[in-house]
């Protein structure tokens, strides 16, 4: 039945609890249940007070977050002082770089709010989509279509600058 | 073209069913923003570059190269052109048929995967290199008004 969540036969509890939450997510919208249940044994909850930083640029790119609350703060920093890229909240999603080699952050990120995100592990993630092709062609889909928004979002500033 | 490296020939065949050779003479328009985007173009040869055309400003942001993909807004609705691209000098390009892609990658999702995937990993090289210009952009404007402000003293 469309719209129906099917829970797994599995006795975790968590797991069930989770996939409720990562189904509720905007970039996840449409999935098959069958797709969200492969993710869902992926993800993780994850809680960050304000001014948390979450990873920085340099750190191994092994998850993504899918931001439920809060409001994270992309930015770069160097001996001209700190320069923010762009900010993201709830609906968003947080980390590409997990995606493609060479897997590591290529900024600092921030909570600007106590901001609250299930995290997916990006390895497996990866894995999962390789070895289902559904999966991976949902997940690459939705995925070009947030990466596109941001380069609109940069080039504007970038236009806006000169 | 490297970007469809590893493609299998039944993918390369579909690809090619959709593709068209194309070139562009110096300073002539490959399209302009707002317009209708249903197709995307491999570059072969060349140097197209990118501008943004806003409340009567005109301003190029990028140029892009050989082997590179130009446009994405075939990809997804509202299938509009978010920048004019324009040859700047004699550019050759393959022009691929964006709605025929799209249905091929629904029809197909090994063929889906492989291209939207190929199609991200290229934008997030972008994305990346879009962010550090506009990170060098705006360090050199603070430098500029820090010694704007010193000469002032």
């Amino acid at each position: 039945m469309p719209g129906e969540i099917v829970i797994p036969n599995s006795d975790a509890p968590g797991l069930s609890a989770i996939l409720e939450e990562i189904a509720g997510h905007p970039f996840l919208q449409g999935l098959q249940a069958e797709h969200l249940s492969l993710l869902a044994e992926c993800a993780m909850r994850s809680h960050f007070a304000r001014d948390e930083q979450i990873f920085r640029v340099g750190d191994p790119a092994n998850r993504f977050y899918l931001l439920q609350k809060g409001k994270v703060a992309l930015e770069s920093s160097s001996h001209g002082g700190v320069k923010t890229l762009q900010c993201i909240g709830a609906g968003d999603v947080l980390g590409w770089s997990w995606l493609f080699p060479p897997y590591t952050w290529h900024f600092d990120a921030r909570t600007m709010e106590p901001t609250e995100a299930i995290f997916l592990y990006g390895t497996r993630v990866r894995e999962r989509c390789e070895a289902n092709h559904d999966l991976g062609y949902e997940m690459m889909k939705r995925t070009a279509s947030v990466l596109i928004d941001r380069l609109i979002s940069v080039r504007r500033d970038l236009v806006a600058r000169s | 073209m490297p970007i469809f490296n590893g493609l299998t020939e039944e993918h390369l065949e579909i690809l090619s069913g959709a593709a068209v050779r194309t070139n562009f003479q110096a300073g002539q328009l490959i399209f302009r923003q707002g317009e209708q985007a249903n197709r995307f173009y491999l570059i072969e040869s060349g140097k197209v570059g990118l501008i943004s055309e806003a409340q009567g400003e005109t301003s190029r942001f990028a140029a892009l190269g050989a082997n590179e993909v130009l446009g994405w807004s075939w990809l997804f609705p509202p299938h509009a052109w978010n920048f004019t691209a324009r040859a700047i000098v004699p550019t050759r390009a393959i022009f691929f048929h964006g709605t025929q892609v799209r249905e091929a990658c629904e029809a197909d999702h090994d063929l889906g995967y492989e291209l939207m995937k190929r199609f991200s990993a290229v934008m997030v090289q972008r994305l990346q290199s879009s962010r550090a210009e506009l990170i060098q952009a705006r360090r050199e404007v603070y430098r500029l008004s820090a010694a704007a402000a010193a000469a002032q003293n």
